[in-house]
């Protein structure tokens, strides 16, 4: 449906992306995903044929977006950063403007634009002025505003930024909702919603992309080893020991738990299952065996790992195998409500 | 062209949406109806030609009002990116809010039609002075709203757009002070100042010079708006 290659954009001497390729499958979801002024923008601008770039092809739907701009710019849907709304119209105009403008067939503009309302739920201020709506109703008209034709490519640049955390859930499953029938490219700096919404996640930082890949594999493409959570009373010297006397483990790091059980991190080679073995060791001893638990690791850890320079701390770059990364939590804690999980710069 | 008309349709509507469109038209109707009476009640002219001259000066400034926000609102609101990525051409776009501007401008016209009118009604005055006139106030009106949009695509800020078309329209009007003489340079200078093509249709006469002059003048201005906006996104 889309294809970039080797795109590049200076700005004077500056260059905002530098040799970006990729490839969106029609009816995939790709989420585009990097710290602010990581190009972002530019390369969604790229694609929508707002600007052309300073060397390199974007093709829609095998359209090139330079030479033949307007036939490109056809078949998709843009919705910039800065939501843009005509405030002096009322939610109904603004949406028969748009759609008048991209194409919509004269009949069929009503019903286009009375679907569009519909589906981003703001039918209740259809005649309201623009100017009078709150920000989430605002974002909503202006995802409205980029389906109003029906287009076979969406792009959306950052569509969840300043709303509530209810708003986003209902922004992303909109979204969600409309892989299959369009094709959706989106950008964002927030991570959970790359994971909720995204097939696939372009990961993108000074200009140049990091890793392109699923989610899951992206988390497992890095990730060399995994790390099991136990908590046991018994003598933690002795613990430490059998524990690292299974095959498979690496390391093992004992905390303080509670009541007198102690808690070890115990690193574990990336394809072996280590929890059986603990166990029947654990209780081999006659030791109180009170949790056991996988921790994977997520997708944040392998964005900070992926655009944090090598030499910003101890965290080690891509596949060195190195020590483990401080920052690390359960994917499974990851709450998707929690959208305001920024990480960037 | 279907681009062209849907646009224009929007910007003539978003004059009356807003309060400059209002403030603007009021202005014109105040000023002109003062100087209507003052050549008919006070000097008892039964003519047209006077009117013409004196709202020209009104134009300069109230018509860069209705041009400043043409593309700086658009850049400033943001709303340029979704309308650029349309499948709309720039010179579409251009064109769309040229004659959005160019409709609200003619409506304000239209409503000074009061005026010859009444004086077709106190006496029988030869009518081709106003055709002609009201012709030539539309060609006018029409580079200074082509200079203006295209200045409006320079900046973001609507104050800057009004004060910079307001000072160029200035100029273009004092040129014709430096061109009243019988030098080539103030031939030239006459022949590029705006208002000295006015002259002859204020009398009755359409000169084909002068057609020329003013249809040139605002394709030169708009092609120069098209250049100007894809500038913009190359840079």
């Amino acid at each position: 449906m889309v294809e970039v290659k080797g795109l590049t954009k200076y700005y004077g001497e500056y260059a905002a992306i530098e040799d970006v390729s990729f490839r969106v499958e029609p009816g995939e979801i790709l989420g585009f995903l990097g710290p602010n002024a990581a190009g972002k923008t530019t390369t969604m601008r790229i694609i929508a044929g707002f600007m052309p770039p300073t060397s390199g092809t974007a093709t829609v739907s095998g359209i090139d977006v330079v030479r033949d701009s307007v036939a490109a710019r056809r078949k998709l849907g843009y919705l910039p950063e800065q939501v843009p709304l005509y405030d002096d119209m009322s939610v109904r105009e603004y949406l028969t403007f748009w759609a008048q403008l991209r194409g919509v067939p004269r009949s069929s503009v009503p019903t286009r634009v009375e679907k569009v309302m519909n589906d981003t739920r703001v039918t209740e201020y259809a005649d309201a002025l623009i100017l009078k709506l709150s920000k989430g109703f605002r974002q909503r008209v202006g995802i409205a505003q980029a389906l109003v034709h029906d287009p076979e490519l969406l792009i959306l640049d950052e569509p969840t930024v300043g709303l509530d955390p209810r708003q986003i859930v209902e922004v992303r499953e909109l979204i969600r909702g409309l892989s299959g029938a369009h094709t959706v490219i989106l950008s964002t700096h927030i991570l959970p919603e790359v994971q909720v919404v995204c097939d696939r996640i372009v990961i993108i930082n000074e200009g140049r992309i990091a890793a392109i890949d699923t989610p899951e594999a992206l988390t497992a493409r890095i990730q060399k080893t995994h790390e099991v959570r136990m908590e046991v009373r018994g003598p933690a010297q002795e613990v430490s020991a059998a524990l690292r006397e299974i095959k498979g483990v690496i390391s093992v790091r004992a905390d303080e738990g509670a009541e007198g059980a102690k808690r070890y991190i115990v690193e574990v080679e990336r394809d072996k299952d280590i929890r059986e073995a603990a166990a029947a060791a654990v209780v081999k001893k006659g030791w109180g065996l009170r949790e056991l638990s996988t921790v994977a690791m997520s997708l944040e850890d392998v964005y900070i790992q992926l655009t944090t320079g090598p030499e910003g701390d101890d965290q080690r770059s891509l596949g060195d195998g190195g020590p483990a990364i401080p920052a690390r939590r359960d994917t499974a804690t990851q709450d998707v409500s929690s959208g305001e999980e920024v990480v960037s710069e | 062209m279907k681009p062209v008309f849907t646009i224009a349709q929007r910007e003539l509507r978003s004059y009356f949406a807003s309060p400059i469109g209002w403030i603007v038209m009021a202005t014109f109707m105040a000023f002109v109806g003062y100087f209507f009476w003052a050549a008919i009640a006070l000097a008892g002219i039964g003519e047209m030609r006077m009117w013409f001259s004196n709202t020209t000066i009104i134009l300069i400034i109230l018509l860069p009002a209705l041009t400043m926000r043409l593309f700086a609102e658009e850049r400033q609101r943001g709303t340029i990116e979704v309308l650029m990525t349309s499948p709309v051409t720039d010179t579409q776009a251009v064109l769309g809010k040229y004659f959005g501007a160019l409709a609200f401008y003619a409506l304000m016209l239209v409503l000074t039609i009061q005026f010859p009118v009444t004086i077709a009604r106190l006496g029988t005055p030869d009518r081709g002075p106003f055709y002609s006139g009201y012709l030539g106030m539309l060609l006018f009106g029409g580079t200074f709203l082509a200079v203006g949009l295209l200045i409006s695509t320079m900046t973001k800020s609507q104050v800057v757009a009004y004060v910079g078309t307001m000072f160029v329209l200035l100029f273009l009007w004092l040129l014709s002070w430096a061109g009243s003489g019988d030098a080539w340079w103030q031939t030239l200078l006459q022949y590029i100042s705006v208002p000295s093509h006015l002259d002859a249709y204020a009398k009755g006469l359409i000169d084909t010079r002068d057609l020329f002059f003013y249809l040139s003048f605002i394709g030169g201005m708009l092609f120069l708006t098209v250049r100007a906006l894809s500038a913009w996104k190359w840079r």
